[in-house]
């Protein structure tokens, strides 16, 4: 009976948390988030991950030690490759903001999102951990975030069988935090995947496939920048 | 493309290019040898960024030991198939987009190609087809075997081109690599702009971008090799759309960009226009007379 309770009860938590946190909606960065009277606005990147391989399909212990075995030269490599200018990004940023008429600044130090303290009051395109803090901390009073999650070689799976060839990829999201509200003001989830040109199994350089991560490093790079260089806001067309 | 041909471009691409510079006489006589098989190859340019059957959990029956076995080596064999099937389909779709030049490439021979391209290089010195299967004579002698892939918007050619080089009397290549040469993009282009006058702005581009890749595979032979510059990620329009590519600078004249790919191909592709690029009108370009005419 007690142990019925408990899965009964597990289920509900589990249920529970999926339906209280749908996923997020892009927003559109629109002129007046960042036209000169916005206020202050941070620009911050959270820590950059490792590049590294991934082989997402490969759930069993022994599919993933298959899996890791199979494409062990593959991620020796994906290991060594580097961030290129990618850490330049908030500058970028700031850059382009400043060119609109922005008052922005570059924070230098990098964020970890999972330290905030959670949000209490939640809602739409209320972002869910509490940046607020930040407002004092950096005397600003927008925080435009450029988290990058996931970088490197992902290679799909079926248990023991590769499903596909592998793929460059970079999964982020970017987003700007009105600090005196706690609200999205631009969310732009990305997922970038390129397949190398020709054949990409080419041990121990794999060209086809540090090609293709430098694509996905540029392509992530335009995709965050873009909003920041299109959006027109009177300053900018005034100048 | 024939099995033959398939087999000798495979092994130039998977070549790497010998840094060793070749010594080639400056009026030397060259025999562009025309390939075994005779129709020039086209297709659409394909993209297999979406390509892939997604990852997924399975559930193999295992009875023993050996039927675990044949399960995981069935379920491998399938993914396979559906791997290659939807790659075929993915060219299948995009080789459509050749279908109002069904007419014009049926009929267009190597020999026409490759004629039209001995008119149009800059290398210097005496040049002549020769038959597939003539014997080495005593010129200097070219194998090239070109595919040429067309934008899906229709405003751009692509030519990879797989080159070696042979010394007169030799069988063995003194030099090889792949070339990849992309066509200046053609605003707005449209079907009728290729296909007018018999295809002729089709087999001018084709034969000019044949002739640029030989050209360049002749100078990069005979160059010593340089300081290696460094690495970077070079932009470039493919059509209308924007295209990177890893590499190393080679060269850079009038309006276009030679590059060495982290493969150690060699790519010409257009430079980006900016205010202080040297491309001007004055420069006339081997790779883009078709527009010029």
């Amino acid at each position: 009976m007690n142990t019925r309770v408990s899965v009964g009860a597990l289920c509900a938590i589990l249920l529970t948390g999926c339906a209280s946190t749908p996923p997020q909606n892009p927003i559109d960065l629109t002129g007046s988030s960042i036209d000169a009277k916005a206020g202050r606005v941070g620009v911050v990147m959270t820590p950059l991950p490792k590049v590294d391989t991934q082989f997402p399909g490969a759930g069993c212990l022994l599919c993933l030690a298959t899996a890791s075995l199979a494409n062990s030269a593959l991620t020796a490599h994906t290991q060594t490759l580097p961030y290129e200018d990618l850490p330049k990004l908030r500058s970028e940023v700031a850059e382009a903001l400043r060119k609109k008429g922005t008052d922005a600044i570059v924070v230098a130090d990098d964020i970890k999102v999972d330290g905030l303290s959670e949000y209490g009051k939640p809602g739409p395109n209320i972002a869910r951990k509490d940046f607020s803090p930040l407002k004092q901390k950096y005397k600003i009073d927008k925080l435009v975030v450029i988290q990058i999650d996931v970088l490197g070689i992902w290679r799909n799976y079926s248990a023991y069988v590769a499903t596909g060839d592998p793929k460059a990829v970079l999964k982020a999201t970017g987003y700007m935090v009105n600090l005196n509200n706690n609200t999205y003001e631009w969310y732009l989830p990305l997922n970038i995947t390129k397949s190398a040109e020709g054949p990409w199994d080419e041990a121990p350089k794999f060209p086809g496939l540090t090609n293709a991560y430098f694509q996905a490093l540029e392509l992530g790079r335009d995709k965050i920048l873009e909003p920041f260089k299109k959006t027109s806001t009177a300053d900018a067309s005034t100048r | 493309m024939g099995a033959v041909t398939l087999t000798f471009f495979s092994s130039v691409m998977a070549a790497s290019s010998d840094s060793v510079p070749v010594s080639i006489p400056r009026d030397a006589t060259w025999s562009l040898r025309l390939p075994k098989d005779d129709k020039v190859t086209y297709r659409g340019l394909v993209s297999f960024d979406d390509a892939g059957v997604g990852a997924g959990g399975m559930v193999y029956p295992a009875p023993s030991a050996l039927g675990f076995l044949a399960a995981v080596f069935t379920h491998g064999a399938i993914v396979e198939s559906q791997k290659q099937s939807q790659k075929n389909k993915l060219q299948e779709q995009a080789d459509k987009v050749l279908a109002p030049y069904d007419s014009i490439l049926k009929d267009f021979s190597h020999k026409e190609l490759m004629h039209r391209a001995l008119e149009k290089t800059t290398t210097a010195g005496n040049k002549k087809l020769v038959d597939s299967t003539d014997k080495a004579g005593t010129d200097w002698s070219i194998a090239s075997i070109p595919i040429f892939s067309m934008t899906q918007d229709r405003s751009a050619i692509v030519l990879e081109n797989a080159i070696a080089l042979y010394p007169p009397n030799v069988t063995v290549p003194a030099y090889q690599n792949a070339v990849k040469v992309v066509s200046q993009p053609k605003g707005g282009a449209e079907t009728d702009f290729w296909s007018a006058n018999g295809g002729s702005k089709l087999k001018e581009e084709s034969a000019g971008l044949l002739a640029h890749s030989l050209d360049i595979a002749i100078v990069e032979a005979t160059n010593a090799p340089g300081k290696d510059s460094a690495q970077k990620t070079f932009r470039y329009l493919e059509g209308s759309a924007e295209k990177m590519e890893r590499a190393q600078l080679i060269s850079e004249h009038c309006n276009r960009v030679v590059i060495k790919t982290l493969r150690g191909w060699l790519m010409s592709v257009p430079a980006r226009p900016s205010s202080d690029s040297p491309g001007t009108a004055s420069c006339v370009d081997s790779a883009t007379s078709a527009s010029a005419k």
